[in-house]
């Protein structure tokens, strides 16, 4: 539990209890604290060769971007500055920035050899003066968005001890056309919105595509022969390949954490149930065998559990079973009905779909059923997916009526911090890809 | 565990935890952040003795609902 | 009382409608009143060819409606089935896809497997009619293709449903 309040950026108000005072030192507890964005100074990024291709600047506004999105960092307006940064080797004046509140300064520059570039950049503490980072990268120019989102992830990791999760990319379905007949899409996306590629024509109706854990592939079902069926995406080759041939339908697909297998549903007469299916032999295994709906399975990241929902009670509820199908419990016990389960990256939670008295919300509970916190709720939330690092979220919000449609957002997991995604047109299903580079 | 000058302002600031485990480090710096910037403290002169160094427990546990 | 069995037919053919709530406010041209059975308030003047899908779907009835997250039939989608056998019987050639739907009031996994049961549901009670099961097909839709657009029971009501489709040869 203290690991999960530590990696917010913290600054401990000191409303103290003078607890006891012994022999030399007084010792005082701090409890409580505020969370506030931690004021960063993100400086140009100096590009002396190369001043008029304005790439410098480019690179500076997605890592200050990226850093404000994660609600964690409050990015300084540079017409404050007091001091300019010429070159990232001098020791910056600290009590410059003291003054400016930055509590961490960003200093870089880059260097350009024909079409290769250099990016040498530094993270300072303005407190204690030290150096926190100093780092280089090499790229070509069509890599400098991931370059910008690496140096704001490793920002982000070393002011907050967590992973980063921006150069991250987002598979989600792109919908267009009028409710009863949307033409839907499968489609990627960077983390922050950018660059939008459309994978599919739009023929055959797609849903719910999950990355691979390399984020090469997809696994999404589609409508492409009139049954619906799982298939996967190879995003390099744009090949596609159906996963199996079975007897009925195949849905609610998703990777296993090493990626060697698919974990998804068979529609078996009135009953759905879980097979897991090894993509190298094409080997199948039952995991249930009811005739209940069960589906939306989702591993646990050391793959020993499954969670998926069930509406064997008779509401869709959650259950968590061994990998191997044995030990079935039930974890969802609030008012309603509960689906969509995903395990977070690291274990802990797992984010749902919740239905209550009309209205749809997006929670997490801890894997055991423990601890249910509601993060969003609405006419329609629905389809959580885990940033990498297992802080944020995205889901899809669907608004209501005739001209009603999804929009993405991401969430921080405490509730704080939600934003809508910019798409080019409604956008559904979101799937987080872990970390690109 | 900070030392203070007589004006209140910060002689010595030494975490007595360390640890260069991610987490962990990030929040030490953090909590070394907090101490630093809230500095100058105003504590009565005559008890110098008694505020010359200071403890500070950091315990985040109460900041979130759960 | 109106019945607002709404159907997707190909606009070849033109009915009298009646069409009240929502759905009146869309273009209702491909939109109609199902006026089967004992059904007085709606007025059928068809000239669909017997044997055809437009015979189908407006003598015999094409669909069943089910009641929210349930796949059970009641007496009304019965007696529709029940009427869609006796024509599948007269018409022995003829197959049908059966597709199952649900309302928007779901998440898109569960909808999917709980339309494919209402589809299953339809098709055993058709076999249990005689109906031999290599003539019927399922396609589960979700909540992926709804036949009425609002968000309220109106429109809800119309989209949990199984629709019959005649395959027709190209």
């Amino acid at each position: 539990m203290i690991n999960q309040m530590n990696r917010l950026i913290l600054l401990f108000s000191l409303l103290l209890f003078f607890s006891t005072v012994s022999q030399a030192a007084l010792e005082i507890d701090v409890s409580e604290g505020n969370l506030r964005p931690m004021p960063i100074a993100i400086t140009t990024v100096i590009d002396k060769q190369n001043e008029q291709l304005g790439l410098g600047l480019d690179i500076t506004k997605v890592i200050a971007s990226d850093l404000a999105g994660s609600g964690l960092f409050y990015p300084i307006n540079p017409k404050a500055f007091l001091e300019e940064v010429n070159s990232v080797d001098r020791n910056p004046n600290f009590n410059s920035w003291r003054v400016v509140n930055a509590e961490a300064l960003f200093t870089a520059e880059l260097i350009s050899d024909n079409e290769r570039f250099r990016i040498n950049y530094k993270l300072w503490d303005t407190f204690s003066e030290k150096s926190l980072e100093a780092n280089y990268l090499v790229f070509s120019k069509n890599k400098w968005r991931n370059v910008a989102h690496m140096i704001a992830d490793t920002i982000y990791t070393r002011l907050t001890g967590e992973k980063g999760y921006f150069d991250t990319q987002i598979a989600f379905i792109a919908e267009s056309g009028p409710k009863t007949n949307r033409m839907k899409r499968l489609a990627i996306m960077d983390q922050d919105g950018q660059n939008p590629i459309l994978l599919t024509s739009g023929k055959d109706l797609v849903l719910t595509p999950r990355f691979s854990p390399n984020g090469k592939e997809l696994v999404y079902l589609s409508y492409r022969n009139g049954q619906p069926q799982v298939y996967i995406y190879d995003i390099q080759s744009k090949q596609t390949y159906v996963v199996g041939t079975f007897p009925g339908m195949t849905f609610a697909p998703r990777f296993s954490p090493d990626g060697t297998k698919i974990i998804m549903s068979l529609q078996e007469g009135v009953g759905s149930n879980l097979f897991e299916m090894n993509l190298s032999n094409f080997d199948r295994k039952r995991l249930t065998n009811t005739s209940d709906i069960n589906t939306a399975p989702s591993y646990s990241p050391d793959s020993r559990n499954i969670v998926f929902e069930s509406d064997k009670s008779g509401t869709q509820q959650l259950y968590v079973m061994d990998a191997g199908g044995d030990n079935v419990r039930r974890i969802s016990f609030g008012t309603g009905s509960y689906s969509t389960p995903v395990w977070s990256p690291r274990g802990d939670y797992i984010a749902f779909t919740k239905i209550s008295k009309g209205r749809f919300m997006i929670g997490v509970m801890f894997a055991d059923g423990s601890g249910e916190r509601i993060i969003t709720d609405g006419f329609h939330n629905e389809g959580p997916t885990w940033a990498p690092n297992g802080r944020v979220l995205m889901f899809f919000r669907e608004s209501p009526g005739e001209d009603g449609g999804a929009m993405i957002y991401s969430v921080d997991i405490t509730g704080y911090n939600e934003r809508k995604i910019e798409t080019p047109g409604y956008a559904s299903d979101p799937s987080w890809s872990a970390l690109m580079n | 565990m900070i030392a203070l000058n007589k004006d209140g302002t910060i002689s010595n600031v030494e975490p007595v935890t360390r640890d260069t485990n991610g987490q962990r480090e990030v929040a030490i710096n953090a909590a070394v952040r907090a101490v630093l910037s809230c500095a100058p403290y105003e504590f009565p002169i005559e008890k110098y003795e008694l505020w010359r160094e200071i403890k500070f427990t950091f315990d985040p546990r109460n900041m979130l609902g759960g | 009382m109106v019945y607002k069995k709404a159907l997707n037919l190909s606009v070849t053919f033109l009915l009298i409608f009646i069409l009240t709530g929502c759905a009146s406010t869309r273009k209702n041209v491909e939109q109609i009143l199902f006026g089967g059975g004992n059904n007085n308030e709606a007025e059928i003047v068809s000239n669909a060819i017997p044997g055809s899908s437009q015979d189908f779907t407006v003598n015999v009835g094409d669909r069943v409606f089910f009641a929210t997250n349930s796949t059970s039939l009641d007496d009304d989608a019965k007696a529709i089935l029940e009427r869609q056998a006796s024509w599948l019987e007269l018409y022995p050639e003829i197959s049908i896809i059966v597709e199952g739907h649900a309302d928007e009031r779901g998440t898109r996994e569960y909808n999917i497997a709980l339309s494919a049961k209402r589809a299953d549901i339809a098709v055993s009670y058709l076999e249990s009619l005689g109906i031999a099961g290599d003539r019927v097909e399922t396609v589960p839709y979700g909540k992926e293709r709804p036949v009425a657009a609002c968000s309220s029971e109106a429109c809800w009501s119309q989209n949990r449903r199984a629709v019959s489709v005649v395959i027709t040869e190209e």
